[in-house]
């Protein structure tokens, strides 16, 4: 990575062939606009910007939890003084909860954290909550799952006639005794749980603000890119 | 005569709070009106009189606006319209020298270092609407008539792009609003011009390559250099498998003795030595630098830091007496008169030091910087070499910063992207 860098910087100015054709001048970076910056002068430059730790221990925290590597966040967040962790195990905790069939817990936490997730985003709201009367359903408990329809859902599928198709799919597979046999099995399987706690997981990440693509390989790039603008002698810049 | 409206170059942070107003030393020829957003040309003469704007056009978007309307085109209908620099001269046309450009609505040419001008487009009558734009990046400077766009007048515009907005009336009767978007929108999209600028350059970034491996490497890298082994190894753990041509280069990415070797073979003990100090257990610390990195106990300013830390730590226990026989002891080694040093003796004057002004001392971020001074002297002084004052993944974000800020120098001070996004 050492040698990216000082190709990289080669590739700005001249200093590489200056420096081993006439070994006496002093090497230089080259500017569109005849500027020379000696490589002194610009080490000086790079040894003075404005980069803090935290920014670079930012960076690389947002790496490990956008690609997903939890051992390496919560070891990182042990040894070093990176931002806290704490949304990204909420987030997972939530998430969890959806997957092992606690929806009311996961309903709560979510509300804890950012009541307007739910509130703002109907269609993940009735998903969730039809996923608690799924789980009603696989419980048994007829009785509080007919309630529960009653009480919470029906309103929300008065409102619109997808979640009223929905609703009544569901509700369907109270007549059927064995619930892994119905062509409505799909409602009971345990990728319906994992897509509904994707589905808010994505809400979640949404109203954190956090980006699905890491920074740091965006930040890679624009050196890159900058680099080669700044180097670029029609400086189209 | 030309107006500049009464502001600097186009700069809408500066106008959010403050509208720009029309500048002119021409009280006689040229009438302003209340709100200074509006001139009218009063006089009888045909020299040309101009106003200015007191702000230039805003440079932290690729793009800067503004659009006039024609109130009137006077008796001789010649208007001109265009842009200056901050040193121009208010009785010129826009456009005479070479620090102005302009579009004349008399016989509808585009003007710059001459008072002849090239063909463009058409005249502008009355109740026309004449935008102008500049584009920073690529240095060119375009005109819009009642929101079509009227094609590219200026091209390789460079130095100074601090540019003003400016207008220059010379008949009877010519009457001119300045608008900046503010108070209704423009007539031109601009918004969409804009988007479409900021789309391309993020094309042109994202178009160039880095691997998952690179990415990797300095990740790596970063963790080995400050001595995050655990860290590292459940980040190897997890990720090799995704790094199927990790071997590939590898010989190649670590040919050169750069320190690196050093780096991994110190890692276990830089990390304990972390470790302790963010613990807050300092006197550890001592004691492994000690056994490990003898040569850094000759080092003062590193050890000095130690100390100092050393005394934090013990107030922040509540250790007030120890800390305070500590500090006395170190009074006497350090000659120096060390900022930080007076600032942690001042913290003896707070009953509650972590709620004073002072508390970020009892921060984590504070024994990391204390960790990070440490890890770099036993670098530095312990065979990590001149190459090593920094990691890759550092030295990369400082390079991409310097080279950010040589880049904006050059567009004259415009801001090629904003770095705070993405930090």
């Amino acid at each position: 990575m050492e040698e990216l860098i000082v190709r990289l910087m080669a590739r700005n100015n001249s200093y590489q062939e200056s420096s081993s054709t006439h070994s006496a001048a002093p090497p230089t970076l080259r500017f569109q606009e005849k500027q020379e910056v000696s490589i002194d002068n610009w080490m000086n430059k790079l040894k003075d910007a404005d980069v803090s730790r935290q920014h670079l221990n930012q960076l690389i925290m947002n790496y490990f939890m956008i690609e997903g590597y939890k051992e390496a966040a919560q070891n990182f967040q042990q040894e070093s003084a990176a931002v806290d962790l704490e949304t990204i195990s909420e987030r997972v905790n939530i998430r969890n909860l959806m997957e092992s069939g606690r929806v009311e817990e996961a309903v709560e936490c979510t509300n804890d954290m950012n009541p307007e997730i739910l509130d703002t985003n109907s269609a993940l709201f009735f998903h969730i909550q039809q996923q608690r009367l799924i789980e009603l359903i696989r419980e048994n408990r007829t009785m509080d799952a007919l309630q529960f329809a009653q009480q919470q859902l029906a309103a929300q599928g008065e409102e619109n006639p997808e979640f009223l198709e929905e609703l009544e799919k569901t509700m369907a597979l109270l007549a059927f005794d064995d619930h892994t046999s119905t062509p409505l099995s799909h409602l009971m399987s345990l990728r319906q749980r994992i897509k509904i706690a994707s589905e808010l997981n994505a809400a979640i990440l949404l109203s954190q603000k956090q980006d699905k693509d890491p920074k740091l390989p965006f930040l890679i790039k624009m050196t890159k890119w900058s680099q080669e603008t700044l180097g670029d002698k029609h400086g189209r810049m | 005569m030309s107006i500049t409206p009464d502001l600097p170059p186009m700069r809408e942070d500066n106008h959010t709070d403050m509208e720009q107003q029309l500048s002119t030393k021409d009280t006689k020829f040229l009438l302003v009106s209340l709100d200074k957003t509006t001139v009218t040309y009063v006089g009888k003469g045909s020299h040309s009189h101009d106003v200015g704007i007191s702000l230039p056009l805003s440079t932290d978007k690729p793009i800067g606006y503004f659009e006039v309307s024609i109130n009137n085109k006077g008796a001789r209908g010649s208007i001109c319209i265009g842009l200056s620099k901050s040193d121009f001269q208010l009785n010129r046309q826009p456009g005479w020298d070479s620090g102005s450009y302009g579009y004349d609505g008399s016989d509808g040419k585009k003007l710059h270092s001459s008072m002849l001008g090239d063909n463009y487009s058409d005249p502008f009558n009355t109740n026309d609407v004449i935008g102008c734009g500049i584009n920073y990046k690529k240095g060119e400077i375009f005109f819009t008539r009642n929101g079509t766009f009227l094609g590219t007048a200026f091209r390789r515009v460079r130095g100074d792009l601090s540019l003003y907005p400016t207008v220059g009336l010379h008949s009877q009767g010519e009457s001119v609003t300045f608008h900046f978007g503010k108070k209704k929108p423009f007539l031109f999209n601009i918004q969409h011009m804009i988007e479409e600028e900021e789309g391309k350059f993020m094309v042109e970034v994202e178009s160039k390559t880095v691997s998952r491996r690179e990415i990797h490497e300095l990740i790596r890298g970063y963790l080995i250099f400050h001595g995050y082994s655990d860290t590292l190894s459940a980040f190897e753990k997890s990720s090799d498998s995704t790094d199927d041509d990790k071997n590939s280069d590898d010989v190649h990415m670590r040919s050169a003795d750069d320190g690196s070797e050093f780096l991994l073979q110190t890692l276990q003990k830089r990390r304990e030595i972390r470790s302790n100090i963010m613990n807050g257990d300092v006197l550890n610390a001592i004691r492994c630098i000690e056994d490990d990195f003898p040569r850094v106990m000759d080092e003062k300013r590193c050890m000095r830091t130690l100390r100092s830390q050393h005394f934090v730590e013990l107030l922040k226990k509540g250790q007030t007496m120890d800390a305070i026989t500590f500090g006395q002891s170190m009074v006497g080694d350090t000659m120096e008169d060390d900022e930080d040093e007076n600032k942690i003796f001042s913290l003896l004057a707070y009953p509650k030091p972590e709620q004073s002004p002072l508390a970020s001392l009892f921060s984590v971020q504070q024994r990391e910087k204390v960790a990070d001074v440490v890890n770099q002297t036993i670098i530095q002084t312990c065979g990590g070499g001149e190459n090593q004052w920094a990691c890759a993944l550092e030295k990369c974000m400082r390079q991409l910063l310097v080279i950010q800020d040589h880049l904006s120098q050059r567009m004259g001070g415009v801001q090629p992207f904003d770095l705070s996004k993405y930090l």
